[in-house]
């Protein structure tokens, strides 16, 4: 942790959960996947803590459901070991695996009442009558679907069974429970609200989850941990913080939240950027002359009216705007950099200064909110 | 311009009343003299009578035919639908050929007297006893390409997640087969048997190609035929068409798209 000042955008806190996490549940290693001539995953590896709310973040095609298919049995792995409390699952069937899923189409037995969905699992387990109503009904309720019990799927609405196939995947106690994209189906005011339910539910059952979601602000919120996955590889492992703060390349920078990008080469104390010459920032550790990526999130700028109102260790650069959008509690600048015509975003409370378009302003920093990236 | 269309409506309205008596007429005459009291071959009304059906199930001709008749589609469609079912399966899930589509749907296209002579004489290559048993593979040779065509609509809307979920749960293969993949498709499965069933009942060409000493019930009519057109058989049609109507509404109405036979895709990825 470095003494830096933190800045949070609009995606909010991510809510901790208590419980007691430290050691790994579940660890993914060197796990490869081949389609034919296509590398969906490649050499990834991840460990997972026990009662750990964890995500797996990407763009679609990003190998994220496939490696979430790899730990439910789903799909084998070309090579690569998949350990679960000390074993090697690679090679062993899903109906042996103390891992369940709930499935992006949620999967509900068509043919089944509510009731019996979720009983199948656990008549599979050969259990005493009783405790299998016990504990069916015990998991409805928790769930809020007890009065659905008798209702068929195709009688419910699309939340209601989303709760349905949550229900019927606890309901085993699984070491591990395994979420492909678990809100993509519901509307938005929906899915925030099972956001924080599947949060709570998280916590009581007391479950490690791994959730599979191309919405980075779904992980951000849900999430202990994330990791940001592209075109097969694990990028960055990390709260949503840390994320946030400290991504470890452009991509990262990019797919959470809102990032500016100025390209430049690494000089002593700065990035040289091609036509606005050296801006100062954290080159501690690079190497001078390596291209590099000088990164800026919109809420760490300020649009400034003129040149002297920036306090002296600020970068600044000048601006034109090009629109101003009011949200509220925000208001969104969007200007073009004069001299290299780079679009630059700031999102501020725009109490202290409304540009209006067309007009020329001063962008400033301070020289250790930006990021340095060199991939 | 409004008289011209509703003078053209009327038309349709004409066109279709023939259309509709063309097709049904002749049935309704069938009906109609199956319940004739007259003597044979006596084509005007002589009067209500249900005398002929008495004469059909006296006559231990027809219900030895009509026995070996329901013996063979029995056996056909038993066949036809545990073949047809696994080609549906393996051809929906395994192959992305249209030439092995096209290959197993062609038995329904081929002609039947064609079908009847390549099955006489491949019988007689390998020395094949003709008999019930001749016609039920005869039968099942077209059967089991209806019954897969038909499960394999069922197939198309198939989520086959349910299946993944159910072995997810602990629930080996087979037993996921027999309790999820099963009875979500049965519909289509017992809409195909009712399909081949009726088929086969009234198949006339490759039945007498490949009967031998064998008689069955459209082989029976036949034979009486050759008499002239009696009460008798017009009671026997009447019956054989109720029956049949019977098991097609039957199949149509399992077969028919319903909201609860699959789960709809709850959502696509955005």
């Amino acid at each position: 942790m470095s003494a830096e000042p933190r800045t949070r955008g609009a995606a909010g806190e991510g809510l901790r959960s208590a419980g007691d996490r430290g050691a790994d549940v579940i660890s993914i290693e060197h796990v490869v996947k081949e389609f034919g001539p296509v590398r969906a995953l490649d050499e990834v590896s991840l460990a997972i803590r026990e009662n750990e709310f964890f995500a797996l973040l990407g763009p679609s095609g990003c190998g994220k459901t496939t490696l979430l298919r790899c730990i439910g049995g789903f799909e084998e792995v070309t090579s690569g070991r998949i350990v679960l409390d000390g074993a090697d699952l690679v090679g062993t069937k899903p109906y042996t695996r103390p891992v369940n899923m709930m499935f992006q189409s949620y999967a509900l037995f068509p043919h089944m009442i509510v009731w019996d969905n979720v009983a199948y699992g656990l008549r599979a387990e050969r259990l005493p009558k009783e405790q299998i109503r016990e504990r069916v009904d015990d998991v409805l309720a928790k769930v809020g679907m007890s009065s659905l019990a008798e209702r068929r799927p195709n009688q419910l609405s699309g939340g209601q069974r989303q709760r349905v196939a949550l229900a019927r995947s606890i309901v085993k106690r699984p070491r591990v429970l395994l979420l492909d994209e678990p809100l993509a189906a519901l509307d938005r005011k929906m899915r925030q609200e099972m956001e924080m339910e599947l949060k709570r539910l998280q916590h009581e059952v007391g479950i490690t989850f791994i959730v599979v979601t191309h919405d980075q602000e779904e992980a951000m919120t849900m999430a202990d941990r994330i990791a940001v996955m592209n075109a097969g590889h694990v990028l960055q492992v990390a709260s949503p913080q840390e994320l946030y703060d400290r991504p470890v390349d452009r991509f990262v920078a990019a797919f959470i939240g809102r990032m500016n990008f100025l390209e430049g080469t690494v000089v002593p104390g700065a990035v040289l950027v091609e036509r606005h010459g050296p801006l100062r920032a954290p080159v501690d550790g690079l190497k001078e002359g390596v291209a590099a990526s000088l990164a800026v999130r919109p809420e760490s700028a300020r649009v400034l009216r003129s040149p002297e109102d920036a306090s002296p260790q600020d970068v600044t650069v000048s601006a034109v705007v090009e629109g101003v959008a009011f949200v509220g509690s925000q208001v969104h600048t969007h200007l073009v950099l004069e001299v290299s015509g780079t679009p630059f975003a700031i999102v501020d409370s725009g109490r202290v200064s409304m540009a209006s378009p067309g007009e020329t302003v001063t962008v400033a920093w301070a020289p250790d909110a930006a990021r340095v990236l060199t991939s | 311009m409004s008289e011209s269309r509703a003078g053209t409506a009327g038309w349709l309205k004409v066109h279709m009343g023939l259309l509709f008596g063309f097709l049904y007429l002749p049935l309704v005459v069938l009906v109609v003299l199956s319940f004739n009291d007259a003597r044979r071959s006596v084509v005007s009304w002589q009067g209500f009578s249900t005398r002929w059906y008495g004469e059909v199930f006296d006559d231990p001709q027809i219900l030895r035919a009509l026995g070996t008749t329901f013996v063979i589609a029995a056996l056909a469609t038993l066949l036809s639908v545990v073949l047809g079912t696994l080609l549906a399966l393996g051809l929906e899930r395994h192959t992305r050929s249209s030439v092995l589509d096209g290959a197993v749907y062609f038995p329904i296209l081929v002609p039947d007297i064609v079908t009847g002579i390549a099955l006489l004489s491949f019988y007689s290559l390998i020395h094949f006893t003709l008999g019930t048993g001749s016609i039920v593979i005869a039968h099942s040779v077209w059967g089991i390409a209806f019954a897969a065509a038909i499960i394999r609509t069922r197939l198309r809307g198939f989520d086959r997640s349910i299946e993944e979920a159910s072995l997810d749960l602990g629930v080996k293969e087979i037993p996921t087969f027999l309790r999820i993949t099963l009875p979500v498709i049965m519909p289509g499965i017992v809409s195909a048997a009712l399909v081949v069933f009726t088929l086969s009942v009234d198949e006339f060409v490759i039945a007498y190609f490949t009967a031998g000493q064998t008689v069955t019930f459209p082989i029976q009519i036949y034979s009486m035929i050759r008499f002239g057109i009696t009460p008798e058989i017009n009671a026997v049609a009447t019956l054989l068409l109720a029956f049949s109507m019977l098991l097609i509404v039957a199949a149509l109405y399992l077969n028919r798209p319903r909201p609860d036979g699959m789960p709809e895709l709850a959502g696509g990825r955005t």
